[in-house]
C-alpha cells in the first residue's frame, strides 16, 4: 500500500477550513481546521460538560517547536502509554533532526521516528475522530496540519479472562469470553492461526457505536449465509447495542418463537468449531456472550465437552440430555393427565400409594402442578436474582423447607414433589442456557392441555410444539436438521458422536464449501496386528 | 417448467415424500383391517391384505408417469391439459372431494376413536375443533412444514410399532387355517375393504410436483407401498394368528385388543399407550389429505398464495360438518365402505386413465400453452 | 404467518378455555376396585349379584377393604346400583380379577362377559376364575397374610399357573373361546379353606360352551395342562418302579420342554385321534438309597409314562364322557385336516366316543447331584 503522504498545508488552502476567530466555530464542523487553537476549540465545544475529557497541549522538541495537543477520554486509555508512548518521546527524545526546519516537516516522519503506538490511524473527518476518541483512542493534532492522528492507547479495567459461568466443562478449556471485544477476537485468533479466519467489523447502534465483529471461515462459509447476516446485520437502526442478545431480536426469523434461533456461548472453543463448521459468530463489544448462526435444535444440546471426552459417552450423554428433555417438558404434564383421566396406566400397587398420599390434598391434580412448578420457578428466578451465598440459602429453605411443609400441611402430595423436582433439574441438562427457558415455560401449556384433555391434549400440544419447529428455520436453515429434513450424514454429530475420526467431512447444514475436514489416517484404522 | 403456483423454494426430497406418503398411509386403516378383511375372507384375510396392496403398485407407476410428464405440476395444473377443460375439472373435483372425504372420515374415526379409549365424556366436537386447528396450523406452513413433521413423527412413532411383535409370539397357526379354503371370490372381495388401509398414496397426485427427481418417485413410493403390504399383512397374520377370527367379528379397534392381550413387565395399559402414539399417525393422515384439498382448491380457483392460505379456515368448517355426519361408529363403517369403492375410482383409475391418455396424445408440460 | 400463529395459539387456547374437562377424576375420589366377583342372584334366577372390593385409600382406617355388593338385571345395573352406597366414584379400570360363582358358571358366562369385552378401561391382564360357592363369599374372607384379597387372589394364579396346576385366562381370551364354536373354555378352579381365611388353587373349571360342566382338580388338572400344550414346567410324583404291592415308593420329577403332537385320522367314516406328549424330565426327589443305574431310569421312565397315559386317559374320559367339553381344540383340529368331513357332522355329538390314542414319549435328562 503507497504511503500517503500529506505535505503540511500552508496557510492558505482551499480545501481546509480558515475560520477567522473562534467564534465562527462551529461543532458541526466536518473537516478539520488548520490551526491547532481552531481544533481545540473545536473539539472542546463538542465535549462541553464532559469532565472525562483530558486536553492536553506540548511542543514538539526544542528548538522551533511544533504546537501539538492530544484529546483523549481519561479512564479509557491507558495512562502509561499515553505518557510513555507518546509525549516521552515526543518532549524529550525528538529525533526529528533538528537542522531539518520544523516547517516543512513532513507528518509521516514524526510517526515513523517519533511515536512509540502501535497502531496510528490518520483520520480528517470530526466525527469519526470523536468516536475513536470516545472508543479509547487518543487523538492528536498537530499545528498546520488539518489532520488528527488516532492513536491506539486504548486499555481500560476490565474483567481478565475468567471461567465462563454459564457453560462449565469438567475436561476442556476453562477459558471465558469477556465484555472487550478485542480479546475475544484474540482468544479466537489464538484458536485457528490461520489467515481464513476473518474477522469484520461493524459498528452498530447510532449512540452506543458499538463495536460488532462477525467472524468466520472464509474458505468454509457458505457466501449466501455471510451476506444474508451482514445484510440482516446492516438492517439494524437503532439507539443502542447494549448485548448480543440485543442483535439477536433484531436479526432472528421468528421473534415469537419459544425457541432460540442463534446459539449464545461465552465460550471460544466453541465459537472456534462452530466457525470450522461453517458458521458465522457474531461477537459484541460490552459483553462476553458471542451469537453463533444459524443454529440447530440439535445443537442447542451439544456441549464442547461431548469432543472432549470419548464418544461413547458423548454419545450416551447426548442421549441422557434427549431423556432431560422429554421429562423437563413432559412429565408434570403426564403426571396431571394420568392422574386426573387415565388412572388405569398406573400399576394397581402404585396407584394405591398415589390415591392415599393424595387423600385429604384439597387441590386437583392440575392446581397442585401449577402451585409447584410456579413456586420452582419463582424460587429459581429469585436465587438467579441473588449474590452466590445467599441464593444458595434461599434455595435450601425454598427446596427442602417449602417441600417438606408444603407435603406435611397436605398442600401437595409427595409425588408432585418427585416430579417438580425431576423437572427443575432437568430443565437444567441443556448445555445452552437461553434454551433452558424454552423448556422451562413450555411445560406450562403443556400442563394445561393435560388437564383439560388428558393424553390428547399432550398429544395435540407437542403437535402443535413440533410443527411450530418444523416450519422454524434459522437463516434459512431449518430447524430440525439434520433430522427433518433428514441428512443422514450429519447424524454422526446429532443423536450420537461418532469418533472425531470419523467424522472425516463436515456438517451438510449449514451448506459450506470445503466439505472435507480431515484425511481418513487414524491410529485405529492403520494399527496392524501383531503377531505374537 | 417452474409452476408459477408453487413456491420456487418449496422443494422436498425423496426421502421427504416417503415420510408424507407413510404418514398419510398409517392411520385409521391399522386399527380395523383385521376386522374389516376378516369379515369377507375369514382367516385368509392377509391374502386379501397382500393383493389389495400389490393391486396397487402397478397404477403408482402411472402417477410417476404423470410427473414425469409435468414436473413441478399438480393433478390441477395438468388433468385440463390432458383430458380438455370440462373432464379435467370434474377429476380435479372429484379428487379435491375425495381428499375432503377421507380428511373428515378419518378425522370422524379419530374422534371417536379418542373417546372411546381416551375421554368417554368429552363432547366429540370439542376433539373435532381442536383436531381442525391444528390441520389448519400444519396446512399453511406448506409442503415443507408438512414433510419435516412427517420426518419427525414417523420418527416418534416408528419405535412403537415394536408393541406389535411380543403379543406375536402367541400365534396359533391352527388360527390361519385353513389356508384359501374359503374360495377365491372371498378373498378378491376382502380385498376391497383392505384397499383402504392403503389409500392416502393417493397424495402424489400433489406431492410429486415439489419433487425434482421424478425418475425415482415410482421407486419411492413403491418401496413405501411395499413396506406397508407387508407390514399389514404381518399385522393381519398376528391378529387373526392370535386372537382367531371369531372374535374379530364382535370387537372394534381389534389392533388395540391385539396389543391388550399381551401382559408387559412394568407397563400397564401398553394399549393406550400404543394409542397415544398412533393418535399421531392419524392426525397426520388428516393433516396431508386437508393440505392437499386446500392446495387443490387454491389451485383450482388460482388463488394467490395470500389467500390461497386461507381457503383452509373456510374448508375447515366443511370438513367438520361432514365429519359430524355419521350418526354412530356403525355408521361410520358404512361410510368406509363407500370410501373404498370412491377410491378404487378416484385414487388408482383416474391416474390410469390420465396416464394412458396422456401417454397417446403426446401430451407433456411442453405443450401446455397457457399454463 | 406470525400472525396466524398467535392467531392460532390464541384461538387453541380459547377453545381449551371454552371446554371443560369432562372427563377429569381426581385420584382420591375413585373408589378403585381391584376385584370383581359375579354370582346368580338367590332366588331370582335372571338377576346377578355383584360384589366389588377396593381397598380403603384413607390410611389407618378400621377395614382396609371396601366391600360392596348389589344386585340388578345387568352387571351394570348392579354396580350403577352400588353407587348409591358409595361416596366414591366406583371404578372397574383397575379389577385384576374376576371370580365367577359356582351356580352363575353352571348358567352359562357368556352373559356376563360382554361388558368387559365392550368397556375399553378394563384391563389386558384381568384374569378369570371359579369360585366353590359363591364369589361374594370368596371375596368376603379375611386373609391372615395379605389385606387385599384380589391381589392375593391374582398372586395365587400367577404362582400356580408356573408350575402349570391352572391356566390363566384373561377376559378377552375367554370371550374369544365362548363364542368359538370348535373350542371350549377351561378356568382355574379356586376355592376358600376350610378355616375361611385362606385360598386354594385347586384346578381347572371344565366349560362346555359357557356352562360349568365339572373339574379336573390335582394331578388331573397338571396333566390335562401337558395335553393343552400350555404347560411349561410341572413337578409330578408318581409311583416309582420300586413299589410293590404293598409297599409304594414315590418318586417326583419335573417336567419341562412339554410339548403335545395332536392328530387326526380318518378312515373311511371312523375317526380316531392320535396324541403324543413329548417332554424332558429331571428327577429332583427319589427315595431309594442306593444308586440309580442306567437301566434303573430307564424303568423309571416307563413308571412315570405308564402313570402318565393312565391320567390322561381319565381326563380324556372326562372331558368326553363326562363334561362333553373340548377344551384341547380336538374339533378344531379335525376341521383344519378334515373341512369336508367336519361340516357335515354335528362335531358335539361325535366327539363323545371319538377314540383318542395318547402316548408319551418323556426322557429322564438330569437326575441332580445324587445318584
Amino acid at each position: 500500500m503507497p504511503i500517503k503522504v500529506i505535505k503540511r498545508k500552508k496557510n492558505k488552502s482551499d480545501k481546509v477550513n480558515t475560520p477567522t476567530s473562534s467564534a465562527m466555530i462551529a461543532p458541526t464542523a466536518t473537516s478539520l481546521y488548520n490551526k491547532l487553537e481552531d481544533n481545540i476549540s473545536l473539539f472542546s465545544a463538542l465535549f462541553s460538560d464532559c469532565s472525562d475529557v483530558i486536553f492536553r497541549r506540548f511542543q514538539i522538541g526544542k528548538d522551533n517547536p511544533l504546537l501539538a495537543a492530544i484529546i483523549y477520554v481519561d479512564g479509557l486509555v491507558n495512562r502509561q502509554s499515553v505518557d510513555l508512548e507518546i509525549m516521552e518521546p515526543l518532549m524529550y527524545f525528538t529525533r526529528i533532526d533538528q537542522k531539518d526546519t520544523m516547517s516543512n516537516i513532513d507528518i509521516e516522519i514524526i510517526k515513523q521516528l517519533n511515536i512509540t503506538v502501535g497502531e496510528i490511524k490518520e483520520d480528517q473527518n470530526v466525527m469519526s475522530i470523536v468516536n475513536a476518541i470516545l472508543s479509547g483512542d487518543t487523538a492528536m493534532f498537530i499545528d498546520n496540519f488539518p489532520i488528527a492522528l488516532i492513536l491506539n492507547s486504548r486499555g481500560w479495567e476490565n474483567r481478565g479472562i475468567q471461567e465462563p459461568t454459564t457453560e462449565n466443562v469438567i475436561r476442556g478449556p476453562k477459558e471465558g469470553f469477556t465484555e472487550t471485544v478485542r480479546f475475544n477476537t484474540a482468544l479466537l485468533r489464538r484458536r485457528i492461526k490461520d489467515p481464513k479466519l476473518k474477522i469484520k467489523g461493524f459498528k452498530l447502534g447510532k449512540r452506543t457505536k458499538t463495536d460488532v465483529v462477525i467472524a468466520y471461515m472464509d474458505d468454509i462459509v457458505n457466501k449466501t449465509l455471510l451476506q444474508e447476516v451482514e445484510k440482516r446485520l446492516n438492517t439494524i437502526d437503532t439507539d443502542a447495542i447494549f448485548e448480543s442478545g440485543y442483535i439477536e431480536q433484531f436479526i432472528e426469523d421468528s421473534p415469537f418463537s419459544p425457541f432460540p434461533q442463534m446459539q449464545t456461548t461465552e465460550r471460544p472453543d466453541k465459537v472456534a468449531g462452530n466457525l470450522l463448521e461453517g458458521r458465522v459468530a457474531i461477537l459484541v463489544d460490552g459483553t462476553p456472550m458471542a451469537l453463533i448462526a444459524p443454529a440447530t435444535f440439535a445443537q442447542l444440546y451439544q456441549s464442547p465437552e461431548d469432543y472432549y471426552e470419548r464418544a461413547i459417552f458423548g454419545t450416551a450423554v447426548r442421549l441422557i440430555r434427549l431423556l432431560g428433555l422429554f421429562l423437563a417438558t413432559s412429565l408434570p404434564s403426564f403426571y396431571v393427565a394420568v392422574l386426573t383421566y387415565h388412572h388405569e396406566m398406573i400399576p394397581t400397587q402404585l396407584v394405591l400409594a398415589l390415591a392415599r398420599s393424595r387423600m385429604g390434598v384439597p387441590f386437583p391434580a392440575i392446581l397442585e402442578a401449577l402451585l409447584m412448578e410456579g413456586v420452582i420457578e419463582i424460587l429459581r428466578e429469585a436465587t438467579t436474582r441473588l449474590p452466590g451465598t445467599i441464593g444458595q440459602t434461599i434455595g435450601i429453605i425454598g427446596t427442602l423447607v417449602i417441600g417438606q411443609a408444603a407435603v406435611a400441611a397436605k398442600l401437595v402430595s409427595p409425588a408432585m414433589i418427585i416430579i417438580v423436582a425431576i423437572t427443575a433439574i432437568g430443565a437444567y441438562i441443556t448445555p445452552n442456557y437461553s434454551t433452558t427457558y424454552s423448556i422451562r415455560f413450555i411445560r406450562f401449556p403443556l400442563m394445561l392441555a393435560a388437564a383439560f384433555f388428558g393424553v390428547f391434549g399432550i398429544a395435540a400440544m407437542w403437535l402443535f410444539i413440533i410443527i411450530h419447529l418444523a416450519g422454524l428455520e434459522s437463516f434459512g436453515i431449518p430447524y430440525l436438521a439434520p433430522v427433518a429434513p433428514l441428512k443422514l450424514s450429519d447424524i454422526k454429530d446429532t443423536i450420537v458422536r461418532l469418533p472425531l475420526w470419523a467424522m472425516k467431512k463436515r456438517p451438510m447444514i449449514p451448506e459450506n464449501r470445503n466439505l472435507i475436514r480431515q484425511g481418513s489416517s487414524t491410529v485405529a484404522s492403520s494399527r496392524r496386528r501383531t503377531k505374537w | 417448467m417452474v409452476n408459477p403456483n408453487l413456491n420456487k423454494d418449496d422443494s422436498i426430497s425423496l426421502w421427504q415424500l416417503f415420510a408424507i406418503l407413510e404418514n398419510s398411509i398409517l392411520g385409521t386403516g391399522l386399527l380395523n383391517i383385521a376386522k374389516t378383511v376378516s369379515k369377507v375372507s375369514g382367516q385368509n384375510a392377509w391374502i386379501s391384505t397382500l393383493l389389495a396392496g400389490l393391486i396397487i403398485i402397478p397404477f403408482l407407476w402411472c402417477y410417476s408417469s404423470l410427473s414425469r410428464r409435468f414436473p413441478g405440476h399438480t393433478l390441477v395444473d395438468y388433468s385440463t391439459k390432458i383430458v380438455g377443460k370440462l373432464l379435467g375439472n370434474m377429476a380435479n373435483i372429484s379428487y379435491i372431494s375425495f381428499e375432503i372425504l377421507i380428511a373428515a372420515l378419518v378425522l370422524r374415526i379419530m374422534a371417536d376413536f379418542i373417546s372411546t379409549w381416551f375421554l368417554p365424556n368429552t363432547p366429540i366436537e370439542s376433539l373435532l375443533i381442536i383436531t381442525l386447528f391444528l390441520v389448519i396450523y400444519m396446512s399453511q406452513g406448506g409442503i415443507r412444514t408438512i414433510a419435516r413433521t412427517s420426518e419427525i413423527i414417523l420418527f416418534l412413532v416408528a419405535p412403537f410399532i415394536i408393541l406389535l411383535i411380543p403379543p406375536a409370539t402367541r400365534i396359533e397357526i391352527n388360527n390361519l387355517k385353513p389356508v384359501l379354503q374359503s374360495g377365491y371370490v372371498s378373498i378378491i372381495k376382502g380385498s376391497i375393504p383392505a384397499l383402504y388401509a392403503f389409500y392416502g398414496f393417493e397424495v402424489l397426485f400433489i406431492a410429486s410436483a415439489f419433487i425434482s427427481d421424478t425418475k425415482k418417485i415410482f421407486r419411492t413410493s413403491a418401496t413405501c407401498i411395499s413396506i406397508n403390504v407387508v407390514f399389514y399383512t404381518l399385522v393381519v397374520i398376528a391378529i387373526i394368528g392370535v386372537m382367531g377370527t371369531e372374535i374379530l367379528k364382535y370387537i372394534n379397534y381389534p389392533t388395540i385388543y391385539y396389543i391388550k392381550s399381551e401382559r408387559f413387565p412394568f407397563f400397564e395399559r401398553v394399549d393406550l399407550f400404543f394409542a397415544f402414539f398412533w393418535t399421531f399417525n392419524i392426525f397426520m393422515t388428516i393433516g396431508i389429505a386437508f393440505y392437499s384439498a386446500v392446495l387443490g382448491i387454491s389451485q383450482l380457483l388460482s388463488l394467490k398464495p395470500k389467500y390461497g392460505r386461507n381457503v383452509g379456515w373456510i374448508l375447515a368448517i366443511a370438513v367438520y360438518f361432514i365429519a359430524k355426519t355419521p350418526k354412530n361408529s356403525i355408521e361410520v363403517t358404512t361410510y368406509i365402505q363407500y370410501i373404498s369403492y370412491i377410491g378404487i375410482a378416484v385414487a388408482i383409475l383416474m391416474p390410469a386413465i390420465l396416464a394412458i391418455v396422456a401417454t397417446i396424445r403426446h401430451i407433456d408440460v411442453k405443450d401446455g400453452g397457457n399454463v | 404467518m406470525k400472525r396466524c400463529v398467535i392467531g392460532v395459539a390464541v384461538m387453541l387456547a380459547l377453545s381449551l378455555m371454552l371446554t371443560g374437562c369432562w372427563d377429569a377424576k381426581q385420584l382420591q375420589d375413585m373408589y378403585m376396585s381391584y376385584g370383581i366377583g359375579i354370582d346368580t342372584a338367590e332366588n331370582q334366577p335372571n338377576m346377578v349379584t355383584v360384589t366389588l372390593t377396593a381397598p380403603t385409600l384413607t390410611e389407618g382406617a378400621k377395614e382396609q377393604l371396601q366391600i360392596l355388593s348389589s344386585q340388578g338385571h345387568s352387571i351394570d345395573e348392579a354396580i350403577n346400583d352400588m353407587q348409591a352406597k358409595s361416596h366414591q366414584i366406583i371404578s372397574v379400570a383397575h379389577d385384576r380379577v374376576l371370580v365367577i360363582g359356582e351356580q352363575a358358571a353352571k348358567n352359562g358366562i357368556s352373559e356376563y362377559l360382554d361388558t368387559f369385552v365392550r368397556n375399553p378401561s378394563i384391563r389386558n391382564d384381568m384374569y378369570v376364575t371359579v369360585a366353590k360357592g359363591k364369589a361374594e363369599e370368596l371375596l368376603n374372607i379375611q386373609l391372615k397374610q395379605d389385606p387385599f384379597i384380589a391381589l392375593y387372589l391374582t398372586q395365587l394364579l400367577e404362582k400356580n399357573r408356573r408350575l402349570s396346576k391352572v391356566p390363566l385366562v384373561t377376559v378377552v381370551d375367554l370371550f374369544g373361546k365362548t363364542i368359538d364354536k370348535d373350542s371350549d373354555p377351561v378356568l382355574p378352579y379356586v376355592e376358600v379353606t376350610k378355616s375361611k381365611d385362606g385360598l386354594i388353587a385347586r384346578g381347572i373349571a371344565v366349560f362346555a360352551d359357557d356352562k360349568y360342566k365339572g373339574n379336573l382338580l390335582n394331578d388331573g388338572a397338571v396333566v390335562f395342562m401337558m395335553m393343552s400344550n400350555k404347560a411349561k414346567s410341572v413337578n409330578l410324583t408318581y409311583k416309582s418302579f420300586k413299589s410293590t404291592e404293598n409297599d409304594d415308593v414315590y418318586s417326583t420329577v419335573n417336567i419341562h420342554g412339554i410339548s403335545n403332537d395332536i392328530k387326526c385320522r380318518l378312515n373311511g367314516d371312523k375317526l380316531s385321534i392320535d396324541m403324543k406328549v413329548k417332554g424332558d424330565a429331571d428327577l429332583i426327589e427319589h427315595k431309594v438309597t442306593r444308586p440309580l443305574s442306567e437301566s434303573d431310569i430307564g424303568r423309571e421312565e416307563q413308571a412315570l409314562e405308564r402313570e402318565l397315559i393312565s391320567d390322561m386317559n381319565d381326563v380324556m374320559r372326562k372331558l368326553q364322557k363326562e363334561y362333553g367339553s373340548d377344551p384341547l381344540g380336538l374339533g378344531q383340529c379335525v376341521k383344519i385336516e378334515y373341512p369336508d368331513y367336519y361340516n357335515n357332522i354335528d362335531w358335539k355329538s361325535i366327539y363323545p366316543d371319538v377314540d383318542v390314542n395318547i402316548s408319551t414319549d418323556i426322557n429322564i435328562n438330569r437326575i441332580g447331584t445324587s445318584s
